[in-house]
């Protein structure tokens, strides 16, 4: 079990360095921050209780619980109780693998670090709230690794030559929280936020 | 919250780290005392690893052996229901036939406890020494087992899931539940539940490939007597199977999904 220490709110290169958008996507997350900023905030999927997917459900700032068996590595997110199945058996994504939120994860350890690739991403998602976009293109390389036996450290490089001019790379940290568990977690009670054709949202909150 | 009379494991970490602080000064280094943490939560994990090794594996990917309709007793027969349960039931059941049926899987909120193993496609169980966890696709369900039972709960948040505590009886898993909000159907005929629902399973292999699941309902306000439906599931090759969960809460949205980045 652990306890998110980052947030999804706004994932830039852990580097300090500028997003490297390409044209579109710098357009795309601009006029997203106007938007916001003019109280008329766009759609998000996980406004209407839809995964975050990969990279950004690693930065989601409820805790997750890891489950390693021979075979697989799970990762469970408190968030919308969403799983991730990384594969351990060195095979690759199968052909016929039809993208998704979460794609499909291959792991293999490195020494002491945990290394997962994940392709087959369906590129409806965004890397952070903010609005740094991705395509399904995407490839994602994350590394875990304990820096201290209760602190786990994620650095993620994303590869997405259709939407950044280079790789770029993120980081979230966990601390281990051993008599925690998940609490359930029911979004779709909530679920007021509908979007218009033109993806801007009713608010169904009361004011 | 939940309070339980369980024993403080964080309590009995802290203890053992002040205990091997007074024996040695030399381990008062925050990474020292993080050490000694680790060697706790192992000590404590020695026996529980231990004793799964003799239990059945039930680990690994499962589906319905029939698609499953109607929630019924072990026997066939329509569960002995108190008349308020009939009337809710009945109440639903004409909802649905005049086409604004109000149950809450159609707003994509979680099947609950039983109405979880009712549901179409595989699922994969993660058999660990210390929890047994289910995980489906449909609906992109958890179910956490956690192996500290029976279940003490005093006083808990009500869940659409239910709070969850297993242990093994031999070699049936027994998993117990309670702690329901009550606004979730039992199946898709509308059988009702209250928030003082009690749910017991047992699991068992019956044979290598086949889990048995025998669901005994307590909840005197809709039944007029506990009683057992039994279902059961199929192995799955697991080599290279993977999950991916349904979202249901596409299909709430009023326009399809598309990708954002141009062609």
């Amino acid at each position: 079990m652990w306890v998110a220490l980052t947030s999804n709110r706004s994932n830039p290169p852990a580097d300090g360095g500028s997003t490297p958008f390409l044209p579109w996507a710098r357009e795309f997350f601009e006029k997203r921050a106007a938007a916001e900023a003019a109280g008329q905030p766009l759609f998000d999927p996980t406004a209407n209780c839809l995964p975050s997917g990969v990279p950004r459900i690693i930065s989601s700032p409820y805790p997750i619980e890891i489950i390693q068996t021979p075979e697989l590595t799970l990762i469970l997110t408190e968030t919308l109780h969403e799983f991730r199945m990384i594969h351990m058996d060195g095979k690759p994504k199968p052909d016929n693998f039809e993208p998704s939120y979460f794609g499909y994860s291959v792991g293999h350890w490195e020494g002491d670090t945990l290394v997962v690739e994940t392709t087959g991403l369906n590129g409806y998602t965004q890397v952070d709230e903010e609005g740094r976009p991705k395509s399904s293109d995407m490839r994602v390389v994350e590394r875990y690794q304990k820096r201290a036996p209760n602190l786990l450290d994620v650095t993620y490089t994303l590869y997405d030559s259709r939407t950044y001019s280079r790789p770029w790379s993120g980081h979230a940290q966990f601390r281990w929280a051993p008599d925690l568990r998940l609490s359930e977690y029911i979004c779709e009670e909530n679920n007021r936020n509908k979007p218009d054709s033109t993806g801007k949202l009713r608010l169904g909150v009361e004011p | 919250m939940i309070r339980t009379t369980r024993v403080c494991l964080g309590c009995i970490a802290v203890l053992w780290m002040a205990a091997a602080q007074a024996q040695n000064t030399a381990r008062t280094t925050k990474e020292g005392m993080l050490r000694e943490m680790e060697a706790a939560a192992a000590a404590r994990a020695a026996p529980m690893i231990a004793a799964d090794k003799l239990r059945p594996r039930i680990g690994g990917f499962w589906e319905p052996e029939k698609s499953a309709g109607a929630l019924v007793t072990i026997d066939g027969k329509t569960p002995p229901m108190t008349p308020a349960g009939k009337a809710l039931q009945r109440q639903r059941m004409a909802q649905i036939r005049a086409g604004r049926s109000e149950d809450p899987m159609n707003l994509c909120l979680p099947p609950g406890t039983p109405r979880d193993m009712l549901s179409p496609g595989p699922f994969m169980i993660a058999q660990t020494p210390a929890k047994i966890t289910m995980l489906h696709e449909h609906r992109h369900l958890i179910r956490h087992v956690y192996l500290d039972g029976p279940l003490e709960l005093e006083e808990a948040d009500p869940w659409w899931e239910g709070h969850f505590s297993g242990y093994w009886d031999g070699d049936v898993l027994v998993v117990e539940a309670a702690g329901f909000n009550g606004k979730q159907w039992l199946d898709s005929t509308g059988l009702p539940q209250s928030e003082n629902m009690k749910v017991v399973e047992r699991f068992r292999l019956v044979g290598p490939d086949t889990l048995e699941d025998r669901i005994t309902i307590e909840d005197p306000e809709f039944y007029s007597r506990p009683w057992t439906a039994r279902l059961t599931f199929r192995r799955l090759p697991g080599e290279g199977r993977h999950l991916v969960q349904e979202e249901c809460s596409e299909k709430l949205l009023e326009f399809p999904l598309k990708a954002y980045a141009p062609e």
